[in-house]
């Protein structure tokens, strides 16, 4: 009644917040280890230079998809790319959306497995996060939004906490700079990209924005360029401090990270890190799985979205108890690693392309 | 179908209930202190471990309880001891790893990477050497403290204020083994006239993870020195420059310590340009020589430079020739500034052919209250 | 001569009465005294406080010549009746009146606040139960209805629930006309609209809907008043159960309606578009649509300066996430993360532990228990002895508790907390939504540790997220993000450099002038 906009729509402000919390999630944590492997110390101007590089993409694609400003994804996606051709990829999308969120799930459980809960069998866990995802996820993308809102609140603390370690941090572990080589920094950009990914759900949620207006390419941008620099201090952060050799050794680097120094009250101040680290994955993977949700929804053509996250659920939650061992979850990973870039890099050039050659005049034969 | 549908998450969720998997009461834990690794003396080819843990029964004799066992590896021994032990055993609390030297000469790596993988570890565990086994020394009853272990941790943080020891936790032990161009150093325990009297101002060098020396005194100060991590300290020599017998002592109190380190490479010969920067206040000087006096603070600043230098280069003689292991890490801004001299498995032979030249630059800031 | 007429007329309407149904209360009114006084007596079931007190208008007014009041005994003011009513009647000249002219004539000389005329019966007795009195005159078939309510109301005193150390200590009592008087006086706007609604269809109980006009959404208002002329209920005791009757997710653990007894807060969220409703018999008011940052205000935080005003609202958010998270937080620590702590401090907890035959999740739920029980019980005592089982149950039985080894003194320590800052918000049924998330989050940690109170939040900031307040999102305006109605969340800014109103209001009047 007093509401500014419709159900099942977010307002822009939700849809920059929401490019934020996509992004901060799992891949974080390894991101500096990924990066630090190929490129050595210059790992941070590999994630820099990513993320400009997705910036431009982003605004490449915000700029495409503003000019269908009613269309949904299947719609405009078959305008500029023909029905059956917009039918797979909608379809493959919501394919890889699942995948995508059941290995987050998999993810936050192996995180938890390790550091809070070794004992308990991650079937349980699983359940536990798919049950909470259903319950936010059962109203449809306003609750999303609206949660996402608060979820981003919660990556204050993950910056906080960066500035307390950096007194063991030695400058020398920098130099040489740009030592390593031109062509390992831009080969570094390929593991990085995973921890940016998720920016593509941008395809899908842009459609159900009520306020569209010029200043969404913008501000979009300026949400990417956020996350940009954040990730690359966290990286620089960590090669200061521990060098690209030991760096190469730890897994969860940034968990390690913050296990350098004794704090007085709470000592062990990781567990407090991850605490918080679990809500920004949990935004995440809210995103993610209703992102998949909408795309089926716009192929079936249902009127609710809660019938099909509950169809949509158990399937994430089978496939999320599915890899045996750490080694495979890797495995897995990288798979949807070269999803995401089919769907992060190669669809928006795509539609750039197609849009450039037939898609003016679609537009100005609707104008 | 609704209401079915929420039945059934209910039970479920109350099925949850019934077993919590990970919970560990906090008075069935040991929490231990310290670990101790040495040789084991029936089995050459194993390890003696012993952990210590504070009893929390009010009736409890002894505040404390040690349990050994021995094992092919640090986890192996655990488990070993877990059978010994009333309660379970976890290093959650654990602020203490004292090697035992025979250990120490033998390797290190093979004892810390169960702590390092575990995520109940600590990258803040402090390490530490003794002379003898570890064992004994954790069997001590001090006399100021209830447990041994936190008696010497204490030690160890007085001990590293004073710049005499590094404070080397588990991750720094870590982090200088796998950087190339740095060498570890661990505190080192000595016993004292008394049986439970412990000196603290000797370091441990390690090549890779095995020790091969040691240095005391005030090599130790200087080490700590060179290495960049002076905190306080003392430094003495006698001024005017002379025998320490007969010319009064100049005691400076070192407040903080920068370092320059410049790299150059002439004639395929390496050059390291070493500037040790201290920032000191003048804390005793036995001549009743009054010191307010520009002329005479330059003096003693020259003075001090000189007797800094000449110590250094003996400690760089030293670690050059007699240890060959760069433990002050010059090889980092080696390779940093001439990637392709630097041969990351030769450093060491590299470091002992360098020439370093050390020069001090003391400043003596303030003199006290007295003239 | 009269008389005769008079009989003759008794005959016929006595026969008309006998045929139509006498307790219609649609019917007319019929212009004989004794058939309508009978009529009247019928309705009421002879109850003893509805009196019906005859005057004789003497000197007289040509044609009618008895008057008679009916009305109830301690619902009117005597002095009125008495004063303003029959000594007046009893002064009449002699004047000849007809029916036209007798209204006239009455309001000149009648001295009450306000005469209507009537000709129903659902009137009457509506009117007589409310404290009015109703004049019948012999042989006119209308009747005449005085305002002379008058009855025994509490005073204007500060509020029990909702003191101010600084503020106006008056609060609304239970009679809804004073309480419209205080809210008038607050606002002194002729845009303050106070609309009457009568809902309850035996106790009839007057609901006054509150707001003011040029500034309210007018979607919203039209949507309340439609749903409140919908309620189908007998009996309404309190504005609970309006707001029960009213808003849509019953089984919230949220309030969704402001309830206060202070007419400043009233008037403060009347200037920002909310609406008010008052029910007669209720000392509190409801105030909606109200987000979650409604209940963290305080008429203090405004009338404070600001730096203090904003420490305290700090506090206040602080002291919730406190009262709610503190003892899943022990249970977690000491269950499964014992390695936060540092070590001399966790050891101490061990050693006060040592002797505790329960895990820590017993203790929690036995300590909760207590105090739940301790409160419920002294809600119901005397004050006196209830100050004294507080204090005794608190300190004694909780120090006995720890020595007799049942529970750790740690725990005592943390219940007290969470007991006395499930009171922090000055909302008071905020409490019972603190009390209520504790349990679920001690369940939570005590089987999964932290984890399990990253999952209980979770589930209750979903649950705000979701929940809305007639439209208004709970959580505005976080989420959605309102950036110029951020200046009176968390914090708020200088008193007149708020420049808009926030969101309930309307487009139209948006500027503050």
């Amino acid at each position: 009644m007093i509401s500014k906009y419709k159900d099942g729509e977010i307002t822009a402000e939700q849809s920059y917040l929401i490019i934020v919390s996509v992004m901060v999630g799992t891949g974080i944590l390894g991101l500096a280890r990924s990066v630090a492997e190929v490129s050595k110390q210059d790992a941070w101007i590999s994630v820099l230079i990513n993320g400009i590089g997705i910036s431009i993409i982003v605004g490449v694609t915000i700029f495409v998809i503003s000019k269908f400003p009613q269309l949904n994804f299947l719609e405009y996606t078959s305008y500029l790319l023909s029905k059956p051709v917009a039918y797979i990829i909608t379809s493959a999308y919501v394919v890889y959306s699942v995948f995508a969120s059941s290995l987050i799930v998999r993810f936050l459980n192996e995180m938890i497995g390790t550091w809070f809960l070794p004992r308990t069998p991650p079937s349980i866990i699983s359940l536990i996060i798919v049950a909470t995802m259903v319950y936010i996820l059962k109203d449809g993308l306003t609750i999303v939004g609206r949660f996402n809102e608060i979820m981003v609140f919660a990556i204050i603390p993950l910056i906080v906490l960066i500035f307390p370690s950096l007194t063991e941090a030695s400058l020398i572990n920098f130099k040489p700079i740009g030592g390593a080589g031109l062509e390992n920094i831009l080969k570094g950009v390929m593991p990085s990209f995973y921890a940016f990914g998720g920016y593509e759900v941008i395809l899908i949620i842009f459609p159900y924005i009520s306020n569209k207006n010029k200043n969404n390419l913008k501000y979009s941008v300026w949400a990417i360029l956020f996350v940009t620099a954040l990730y690359t201090v966290i990286v620089a952060a960590q090669i200061a401090l521990f060098g690209y050799q030991e760096l190469t050794g730890i897994l969860y680097s940034i968990i390690n990270y913050l296990d350098v120094i004794d704090f007085p009250i709470i000592e062990r101040i990781e567990i407090v890190f991850s605490f918080f680290w679990i809500f920004a994955v949990l935004g995440t993977l809210t995103i993610q799985q209703i992102a998949g949700c909408l795309a089926l929804q716009s192929i079936i053509s249902n009127k609710r979205v809660s019938i099909i996250v509950y169809i949509l659920s158990p399937i994430i939650y089978v496939l999320s108890l599915l890899p045996d061992n750490s080694a495979k979850v890797v495995a897995y990973s990288e798979k949807v690693g070269q999803a995401s870039i089919g769907f992060g890099i190669v669809l928006p050039i795509l539609l750039l392309l197609m849009y450039i050659i037939r898609g003016r005049k679609v537009v100005s034969e609707k104008s | 179908m609704r209401r079915a549908s929420k039945l059934v998450i209910l039970i479920l969720i109350c099925g949850l209930f019934t077993s919590c998997w990970d919970a560990k009461q906090l008075e069935d834990l040991y929490l231990v202190y310290g670990i101790g690794v040495d040789l084991s003396e029936e089995n050459p080819g194993k390890y003696l471990v012993t952990v210590a843990a504070p009893t929390v029964l009010p009736e409890a004799e002894a505040p404390k309880v040690e349990i050994s066992a021995e094992g092919a590896s640090l986890r192996n021994a655990q488990d070993n001891i877990q059978n010994k032990a009333a309660r379970r055993i976890t290093f959650n609390n654990t602020h203490l790893l004292i090697v035992g030297e025979e250990v120490a000469k033998r390797g290190l790596e093979q004892h810390t990477d169960s702590l390092l993988r575990d995520p109940e570890g600590r990258g803040t565990m402090k390490l530490m050497i003794t002379e003898g086994r570890a064992v004994d020394l954790m069997e001590l009853n001090p006399p100021a403290s209830a447990l041994v272990s936190l008696y010497l941790a204490d030690l160890l943080k007085q001990s590293q204020e004073t710049s005499t020891i590094p404070l080397t936790t588990l991750r720094s032990f870590n982090n200088a083994l796998k950087t190339d161009g740095i060498e570890p150093v661990m505190p080192y325990l000595k016993y004292g006239n008394r049986p439970d009297e412990f000196l603290v101002n000797t370091i441990a060098l390690f090549n890779s993870d095995r020790m091969i020396g040691k240095i005391e005194g005030v090599d130790s100060f200087l080490l700590i020195v060179l290495r960049g991590e002076v905190n306080d300290g003392f430094m003495s020599l006698p001024y005017p420059l002379g025998d320490a017998d007969e010319s009064p002592i100049l005691t400076l109190r070192v407040i903080s310590g920068k370092n320059k380190i410049k790299t150059e490479i002439r004639d395929a010969q390496l050059h390291i340009f070493h500037e040790v920067s201290l920032i000191a206040h003048i804390s005793e000087y036995t001549a009743p020589m009054t010191v307010l006096d520009e002329k005479i603070i330059k003096e003693m600043e020259n003075a001090a430079n000189l007797h800094l230098e000449g110590l250094c280069k003996q400690l760089i003689n030293r670690l050059q020739i007699q240890y060959v292991s760069d433990n002050i890490g010059y090889g980092r801004y080696v390779k940093a500034n001439h990637k392709d001299f630097f041969d990351a498995e030769n450093w060491n032979k590299q470091f002992s052919n360098a020439n370093i030249q050390v020069k001090g630059n003391v400043q003596i800031k303030m003199i006290g209250t007295k003239q | 001569m009269g008389r005769y007429n008079k009989y003759k007329r008794y005959n016929k309407n006595i026969n008309k009465i006998e045929k139509s149904n006498i307790t219609d209360a649609n019917s007319e009114i019929l212009e004989e005294a004794e058939i309508n006084i009978n009529h009247i007596k019928n309705i009421f079931n002879g109850s003893s406080d509805i009196l019906f007190r005859k005057v004789n208008l003497h000197y007289n007014c040509g044609n009618f010549d008895e008057a008679t009041l009916i009305f109830t005994d301690g619902l009117v003011d005597n002095f009125i009746i008495n004063e303003g009513i029959i000594k007046r009647l009893n002064m009449l000249q002699e004047s000849n009146h007809s029916k036209d002219t007798i209204l006239n004539f009455l309001q000149d000389n009648l001295l009450v606040n306000d005469i209507k005329k009537t000709k129903k019966y659902e009137d009457i007795t509506h009117t007589i139960l409310s404290g009015d009195t109703v004049l019948f005159i012999d042989g006119l078939n209308e009747v005449f209805l005085l305002d002379t309510k008058g009855f025994e109301t509490r005073n204007v005193e500060e509020s029990s629930v909702e003191s101010v150390i600084r503020g106006s200590k008056e609060s609304f009592i239970e009679s809804i006309r004073t309480n419209t008087a205080l809210i008038r006086r607050k606002l002194k706007d002729p845009n303050l609209v106070i609309q009457p609604l009568t809902i309850g269809t035996r106790t009839n109980t007057t609901v006054a809907v509150v707001y003011i006009n040029d500034i309210v959404n007018q979607q919203l208002l039209q949507d309340i008043l439609n749903k409140l002329e919908e309620i189908k209920i007998e009996g309404v005791f309190d504005s609970g159960y309006i707001e029960q009757l009213l808003i849509n997710n019953n089984f919230s653990i949220l309030p969704q309606m402001l309830v206060t007894e202070r007419p400043d807060k009233v008037c403060a969220n009347l200037l920002e578009g909310r609406i008010s409703i008052l029910v007669d018999g209720s000392p509190d008011a409801l105030i909606l649509p109200v987000g979650l940052f409604q209940f963290f205000q305080s008429p203090e935080d405004y009338y404070e300066r600001v730096i203090y005003g904003n420490i305290v609202r700090f506090i206040r958010f602080i002291g919730f996430i406190i009262a709610t998270t503190f003892p899943a937080i022990y249970v977690a620590i000491t269950t499964f993360h014992q390695e936060i702590l540092p070590t001399d401090f966790i050891l101490d907890i061990a050693k006060t532990r040592v002797e505790v035959p329960f895990p820590p999740v017993i203790e929690a739920f036995l300590m909760e228990g207590t105090i739940e029980l301790l409160r419920e019980a002294s809600v119901r005592l005397p004050s006196r002895i209830g100050q004294t089982i507080g204090i005794v149950g608190a300190l004694v039985i909780g120090d006995a508790a720890v020595r007799a080894g049942i529970i750790s003194p740690i725990m005592v320590i943390v219940v007290a907390i969470t007991a006395i800052g499930s009171y922090i918000l000055p909302h008071f049924s905020t409490s019972y939504a603190i009390r209520f998330i504790r349990i679920p989050m001690i369940l939570m940690a005590a089987t999964f540790g932290a984890f399990g109170i990253i999952i209980t939040w979770t589930w209750i900031i979903a649950h705000m997220c979701r929940i809305n307040s007639f439209g208004y999102a709970y959580l505005t305006p976080i989420a959605p993000i309102y950036i110029k109605d951020l200046k009176d969340t968390v914090f708020r800014a200088q008193i007149g450099s708020i420049g808009e109103r926030p969101l309930p209001a309307s487009n139209k009047n948006k500027k503050i002038e």
